[in-house]
């Protein structure tokens, strides 16, 4: 299984699924216009991951970067969707840690990560970023 | 109603005299108006306007809540433009700030029919504090509705009431027996 790369365009982020790093990033401004042509691949991707991580060896721990500035709300069902998935690799022996990162300014979005957290039943790191 | 006559006067004048120019600067002056536009909403006009809206509102914790409101508020536009295209009537945005508060305003048309279903939606967000606009927010996020909305499952209303922190003043008025031309007003403090 390959890793999943998606560089950064005007209305969508950087996504780095990197498999060799267990660490997934997600980087950047998240507004497309239709957030299913953008996650639907993602979803996928995911899907067969999952799968993956119960037949195959694998680092034993995921780390997930969510650095997003900024998702508009078409993208939150998606972005909730990702977290529910991710979570489920507790089941498979993997370690989830979520780390989310935040302008030091930025309370709403530092709230939105806290009410994920309370949502799905996931522990976060929050990292506040002074810039 | 001046969105309205706006409109409706890009719409009939061809020819824009100057003292027509001169009315509409005083207007926005008056009106604190920081940044604005009537047309056609694109996507590639929201990043330019975007890209305007962070070089005009300062402060970096202030900003990032109207850069939030905004974006909701033009992919709304954007939304109904597409629903609209073989008829342009132009859509109004304007940035704009008093004492206390960023504003934002947007107008579009919309057909009368839908009118009853949005104002019981803006009633009902506004009729709620900020406690129970979360967990509406979170209660459509966890629903097992499909993921194929492209409408954000009507999270983007309830998003920007909650990053506002204030109500919605809205308006309709009447363009003919099945348009009206839709007015929200979204205020955000200007000192967080």
């Amino acid at each position: 299984m390959d890793s999943l790369k998606i560089e950064k365009q005007d209305t969508t982020p950087l996504l780095d699924f990197n498999l060799d790093k267990m660490e997934f990033i997600l980087e950047g401004e998240c507004r497309p216009e239709n957030g299913l042509v953008f996650f639907e691949p993602v979803i996928s991707w995911l899907d067969v991951f999952i799968d993956f991580a119960g037949s195959v060896e694998l680092g034993k721990k995921l780390e997930f970067h969510f650095k997003l500035e900024y998702y508009n709300s078409s993208s939150a069902k998606f972005i909730f969707n990702i977290f529910k998935r991710l979570k489920s690799l507790n089941s498979k022996g993997i370690q989830l840690s979520v780390l989310w990162f935040y302008d030091v300014l930025d309370e709403d979005l530092l709230e939105s990560g806290k009410e994920y957290e309370k949502i799905l039943g996931l522990k976060f790191h929050f990292l506040a970023l002074q810039n | 109603m001046f969105f309205y006559v706006k409109g409706f006067v890009l719409r009939l004048m061809r020819s824009i005299d100057s003292q027509f120019a001169y009315d509409t600067h005083q207007m926005m002056d008056l009106k604190s108006v920081r940044l604005s536009f009537s047309g056609e909403f694109t996507s590639d006009l929201v990043s330019v306007l975007l890209l305007l809206a962070k070089n005009n509102v300062g402060g970096r914790s202030v900003m990032k809540k109207v850069y939030n409101v905004m974006i909701e508020s033009l992919e709304n536009l954007i939304k109904h433009a597409f629903f609209h295209n073989e008829d342009s009537f132009p859509a109004i945005f304007i940035l704009g700030k008093d004492e206390a508060f960023y504003y934002l305003a947007t107008g579009n048309k919309i057909e009368n029919k839908k009118i009853s279903e949005l104002q019981k939606r803006l009633e009902k967000v506004n009729h709620m504090n900020r406690i129970d606009l979360v967990k509406w927010y979170n209660s459509i996020l966890m629903s097992d509705q499909s993921l194929n909305s492209t409408n954000g499952a009507g999270l983007g209303i309830i998003d920007m009431a909650i990053k506002s922190n204030n109500k919605f003043e809205y308006g309709f008025h009447k363009i003919d027996e099945n348009h009206s031309f839709f007015t929200l007003k979204i205020k955000i403090e200007s000192e967080i």
